[in-house]
């Protein structure tokens, strides 16, 4: 064994590292275009990224819960605060695209729904937004997953989907 | 065997060599803050068996508490000291130069002053905010402080290496660093880089919102340019690890380096692309645009390049040596290895560690599967067996040789300390099982759980039996690993005889091949330029990024919650 036949076998090695990230990134790209990930956004447009944390009452978050807009979707407004989610259960139908709207009134927390990719840090002011079909109905224990205070482990809340057939 | 031979001897030991002394001060603070966090540990994993032991802790107030101390003690504290005593003694050694010492106790003596105000805080309760402090959580002041001196004082050893290797290249024109100097000077040169984000977070932002002088702070914005740095300064506790197996074990092994070029190469890249790459730790938090998350996530995964060319020359080296002693077949070389050696052994379970710990790194990289793991339990059984296993254990693994050679005194008891590398890299195996499965059960990270009413324990124990039982009995079996190994640490440097002249020296390895002539080499060795480079890189990935929180900036004011 020399270091020329090593120097071989290493750039053989090189290559296929290299090929497995790039294998990797073409993955994640085709994911993301796709949306069969529930991307959290950062908003455009005429939606706010921020919202006045003293001025909440002006917002869609004043009324916490299930709405359904204009067009006839479903638009889910939360609030993440210490040391409960707001509403802290919501019943929501199967099959149907929810976009989850959430934000936290003091500190960072997580939102994550047990059995699902939805997944979000929750930043005071920030809107998070997120777009998830349920597809089985059934009880979704939804947890924060951030440190945000004595609480943290007791922040808990339920999102009850229901077969609409 | 009578003192007084013992007391000359004593002062022989730093005769030759006074930074020796440095060293040992400093590799030794860091082990001494290190048993206090380790020994939190047990805590927080009986806490994940839903076994709740805080309460009977007098002089802890909370789970979280305990936690916070656990965590800025092993990942903060313990690593900065243990690099700044390693990688400013070995480069120096190995260029042979002496560090100015005045300026080097100075800032050991600093570094010691903004951990006593950090401890102060957390002690107390006051910073009771986890070792990611994200605000608006607002801790005391004395912790803010504090962490920046720490940093602070690591630049300046950073700074000194720096400046030893700048006055070598002057002096030694037209030569090429040798490769463990190259090494340790490009790790210094990263973490130069790396640590911006989180002396401008803490500096600009924290400390005057803590003591009250600003009202509010922006929390994506601190949260980004705390991933600036918090996720490269896992580089800055891997490198030196790097550094230990790419220069030492070969010689531990028996062998030679088999591949120098190579490894220079993976520190240059380390260099240029481990520093953008903090946005991967934010794929779930809104205000940042998707197109950017991605550009993070790909310099995230060419990361994983160095790393796997790494894999591919350490094992060869290690290979080569096995088959000069006569190894044969596909894996019979393997049982050629000196597996008696503590030091061998202890870096060489390290290194299995990081091979499934690199796996769930791209996972962990990977946007589409982060979303699933993101905050879960998962994520502190990986870096368990990164920085816990990877890391901690290459440097038990090197105290082995270090404190030795440092002191003069021979290894208390090798066979324990072979057992002790076993045990804490079986512990730290069980343990990452059981926490990556529950994180993927949707067992949240940093959580009390254990103190949780009953009926509410039963909905994560109900599927999670096997995988909590498993963390908390991995909690037990570190314990014991750590009380073995500071048992040879203690054994070490109070129990025996000095025999300065017949102490280890440091295991530098050669190389196979002369790398002089190398073109890519003589390129390589221009590490300001790489620097240069890198610094471009990193304002190109993150001012994008930032500018546009700077222009609309969320500022919320701070709160207390715990």
């Amino acid at each position: 064994m020399d270091h020329r036949m090593i120097e071989k076998y290493e750039k053989g090695w090189l290559y296929l590292a290299s090929l497995l990230i790039a294998l990797l990134v073409i993955i994640t790209i085709v994911n993301v275009v796709k949306s069969t990930i529930p991307s959290v956004t950062a908003h455009h447009g005429h939606e706010v990224r921020t919202i006045n944390l003293q001025n909440i009452a002006s917002t869609p978050f004043a009324t916490p819960g299930l709405k359904q807009n204009e067009m006839g979707q479903y638009e889910l407004y939360m609030i993440s605060m210490a040391f409960m989610f707001n509403p802290p259960e919501v019943k929501v139908p199967a099959g149907k695209p929810i976009t989850l709207y959430v934000t936290a009134t003091d500190v960072l927390h997580g939102l994550q729904i047990e059995n699902t990719n939805v997944n979000i840090q929750v930043i005071p002011g920030e809107v998070a937004k997120v777009t998830y079909t349920f597809k089985k109905a059934g009880t979704y224990r939804v947890g924060c997953n951030e440190y945000c205070g004595a609480g943290h482990a007791n922040m808990m809340s339920k999102i009850i989907v229901e077969d609409t057939k | 065997m009578t003192t007084k031979t013992f007391t000359p001897s004593q002062d022989r030991a730093y005769d030759t060599h006074p930074e020796k002394k440095l060293a040992l001060y400093y590799t030794v603070t860091g082990l001494i803050f290190l048993l206090v966090g380790v020994l939190m540990g047990p805590l927080q994993a009986l806490n994940y068996a839903g076994i709740d032991i805080y309460k009977y802790m007098p002089f802890l107030k909370s789970y979280y508490q305990g936690l916070t101390l656990h965590g800025v003690l092993n990942a903060l504290v313990f690593t900065t000291y243990f690099i700044c005593g390693i990688l400013l003694y070995i480069p120096a050694r190995d260029l042979k130069l002496r560090p100015n010492l005045g300026f080097a106790w100075f800032t050991y003596w600093l570094m010691n002053f903004g951990v006593v105000l950090a401890a102060i805080a957390i002690l107390g309760n006051n910073a009771s905010v986890l070792y990611t402090f994200y605000p608006p959580l607002k801790g005391s002041p004395l912790f803010y402080i504090g962490a920046a001196i720490l940093v602070a004082s690591s630049l300046l050893v950073g700074g000194q290496v720096i400046y030893m290797w700048t006055g070598w290249k002057k002096a030694n024109p037209g030569k090429i660093t040798p490769v463990t100097a190259y090494m340790s000077v490009a790790t210094w040169f990263m973490w130069m880089l790396a640590s911006l984000g989180i002396v401008v977070e803490v500096v600009v932002y924290l400390i005057p919102w803590s003591l009250g002088w600003t009202p509010a702070v922006d929390p994506l914005l601190a949260r980004t340019l705390f991933w600036f740095t918090g996720h490269p300064i896992v580089y800055f506790w891997l490198l030196p690890a790097y550094v230990s197996w790419y220069a030492f074990i070969p010689n531990q092994a028996g062998g030679k380096i088999v591949s120098e070029p190579l490894a220079r190469l993976a520190f240059a890249m380390f260099l240029l692309v481990s520093v953008p790459v903090g946005l991967h730790h934010q794929f779930t938090d809104p205000g940042i645009s998707n197109l950017w998350k991605i550009i993070h996530m790909v310099l995230t995964f060419m990361v994983a390049v160095p790393s796997m060319l790494t894999a591919f020359s350490v094992a060869a080296s290690m290979e080569y040596a096995a088959r000069l002693k006569g190894g044969k077949g596909l894996t019979k070389w393997i049982a050629k290895l000196p597996w008696n050696n503590p030091s061998f052994t202890a870096q060489v379970l390290a290194m299995i560690s990081f091979i499934f710990g690199g796996a769930g790194g791209i996972v962990n990289a990977s946007m589409s599967l982060d979303y699933v793991v993101h905050n879960t339990a998962w994520i502190p059984g990986h870096f368990h067996i990164t920085v816990g296993t990877a890391v901690t254990l290459t440097f038990f693994g090197m105290t082995f040789w270090l404190l030795p050679h440092l002191t003069g005194k021979k290894l208390f008891n090798p066979k324990l300390a072979v057992a002790s590398a076993w045990w804490w890299f079986v512990g730290m195996m069980v343990f990452a099982l059981g926490m990556h499965w529950e994180g993927l059960l949707g067992i949240p990270r940093r959580a009390h759980i254990s103190a949780l009413p009953v009926e509410l324990l039963d909905q994560y124990a109900k599927n999670a039996q096997i995988p909590m039982a498993l963390t908390g009995i991995s909690g037990m079996i570190l314990l014991i690993a750590s009380i073995m190994y500071y048992v040879v640490v203690a054994g070490t440097l109070w129990g025996n005889q000095r025999d300065v002249k017949n102490a280890p020296e440091i295991p530098f390895s050669e190389s196979l091949a002369p790398v002089d002539h190398r073109k890519s080499v003589r390129v390589m060795d221009n590490l300001w330029v790489l620097f240069l480079i890198a610094f471009v890189i990193v304002l190109g990935v993150y001012l994008p990024v930032i500018v546009p929180m700077l222009q609309s900036p969320n500022l919320v004011p701070g709160m207390r919650l715990w």
